[in-house]
């Protein structure tokens, strides 16, 4: 009886989280994967490349912390490179909540050339390092002239570097990656902090309570304290994701500022 | 216990339970116009921005393009009518009307290459198609607040508080229809 009345309540909880879950994404831009710094859905990048710039992202965050993130897709499903860009950045919450020193370069490899675009979306917390005419230069002198050669791989490495140059100027840093590879490798890849080793009753019974708490609030106060915990939630899913492991957004935003460019 | 203390310990809880969620339905009404509010701003700066980037390509483009007076004109006109805009659905019918002033204008300058050419004017065109961005993010951000927003005041038990405390409903950063549509334009030289 109890582990039946147990089980309702909890396929309840999924069906709430997952109907609040399809409100929120706007389901095209992917679950980011591993360190948030390199998103490379469309596969263009070997693994050693990877590494690099996942170095270097690493670098800059843990010197700077901000966050400088490569996403590539296939398509953007209809959306414009601005749209898309500003859901992705969005969605990863690139950079630190506070500073929002985050930028993205998105680039769509979409199958007609005339479809392809590139947008290097930067959070306002770097509009002052990245303003939208350097970043249109960036785009114009090396992600197009590469990925326009053929080279796609070698255009968002540089575009990367680049980027990294200019944020790490920003903060005052000397690091300067012009055009050798594998400089900035850091094997910091050890996990140091295990994320919650809470027991499975625990778990269950705080789900329990929570779902009951739902139901009361969305009753009586019309979600409110819903709203208000899901806040807290997520602001502690966030700053959880720090310590080792993968490394993902800082919870920052964009207000669309940036370049992009079509093929 | 008698029956007397029990009723008196429940209505001592029923009245606070019912003053507590009074106050954080109010209070979540003040942070929500808080909100709303903020995110105007940000939908104001970015049509500063704008307005402030307008001077600066218009003297540009008279650089190579001096005879091209009236779409350069019209331009100057429009951003004077943004600055004058108060109320969000006239301040989003002003920066449409901007936006259709300066198609118009890209327009005329691809009939100049070495304008085209300018770095400065490149550079321009990324800050304004930044700025356009922005303004489309903000505005895009302000009509989500502005709907939670109202959703608040018009439901109950929210509208009972939104009518005592005066929350009105907020207006959208939308302008009139059709207006958002750059308009069609019509190419007499060829």
């Amino acid at each position: 009886m109890m582990r039946q009345k147990l089980f309702l309540i909890l396929s309840l909880l999924a069906i709430i989280a997952s109907s609040f879950a399809g409100n929120i994404a706007h389901a095209e831009v992917p679950e980011p994967k591993g360190d948030i710094y390199v998103q490379d859905f469309a596969g263009v990048l070997s693994d050693q490349q990877k590494q690099e710039l996942t170095g270097l992202g690493r670098k800059l965050e843990d010197q700077t912390s901000a966050q400088i993130a490569v996403l590539t897709v296939d398509s953007l499903d209809g959306s414009s490179p601005e749209e898309y860009a500003l859901e992705a950045f969005r969605k990863y919450g690139l950079g630190d909540k506070e500073l929002e020193n985050g930028v993205l370069l998105l680039m769509a490899f979409e199958q007609n050339d005339a479809d392809k675009s590139a947008r290097i979306e930067v959070g306002y917390g770097l509009e002052g390092a990245l303003p939208d005419g350097k970043v249109g230069r960036i785009l114009d002198e090396y992600t197009m002239p590469y990925w326009k050669n053929g080279q796609p791989d070698e255009a968002i490495i540089l575009t990367y570097k680049q980027l990294f140059n200019e944020v790490a100027a920003e903060y005052g840093l000397d690091e300067t990656n012009d055009s050798d590879i594998g400089s900035g490798i850091t094997n910091d890849s050890s996990s140091t902090e295990q994320d919650g080793g809470m027991a499975a009753w625990k778990k269950m019974l705080i789900a329990a309570i929570v779902i009951v708490f739902i139901i009361i609030d969305m009753s009586f106060f019309g979600g409110t304290f819903t709203y208000m915990l899901l806040h807290i939630l997520s602001s502690i899913a966030r700053s959880g994701g720090r310590g080792g492991g993968p490394r993902g957004g800082g919870g920052g935003s964009s207000g669309g500022g940036g370049a992009s460019r079509g093929w | 216990m008698k029956r007397g203390t029990i009723i008196l310990i429940s209505g001592i809880a029923i009245v606070g339970i019912l003053i507590a969620m009074f106050a954080s339905n109010y209070n979540s009404f003040v942070s929500a116009e808080e909100d709303v509010d903020q995110s105007y701003s940000q939908i104001e700066t970015q049509l500063q921005r704008r307005a402030d980037l307008i001077p600066n390509l218009v003297n540009t483009v008279k650089g190579y393009a001096s005879h091209e007076e009236s779409v350069i004109k019209d331009v100057t006109d429009a951003r004077a009518n943004l600055a004058n805009a108060n109320t969000p659905a006239d301040q989003a019918t002003a920066n449409d009307e901007l936006t259709g002033a300066l198609n118009r204008l890209l327009v005329v300058v691809e009939n100049y290459p070495d304008l085209k050419a300018n770095q400065n004017y490149q550079q321009l065109m990324d800050e304004l198609a930044g700025t356009e961005n922005r303004i489309a993010v903000a505005r895009k951000d302000y009509n989500g607040q502005v709907a939670g927003y109202n959703k608040k005041v018009k439901r109950f038990p929210g509208s009972m508080i939104a009518a005592m405390f005066n929350f009105d409903e907020k207006e959208y950063f939308r302008s009139s229809a059709g207006a958002d549509q750059p308009p069609t334009v019509d190419f007499g030289t060829e």
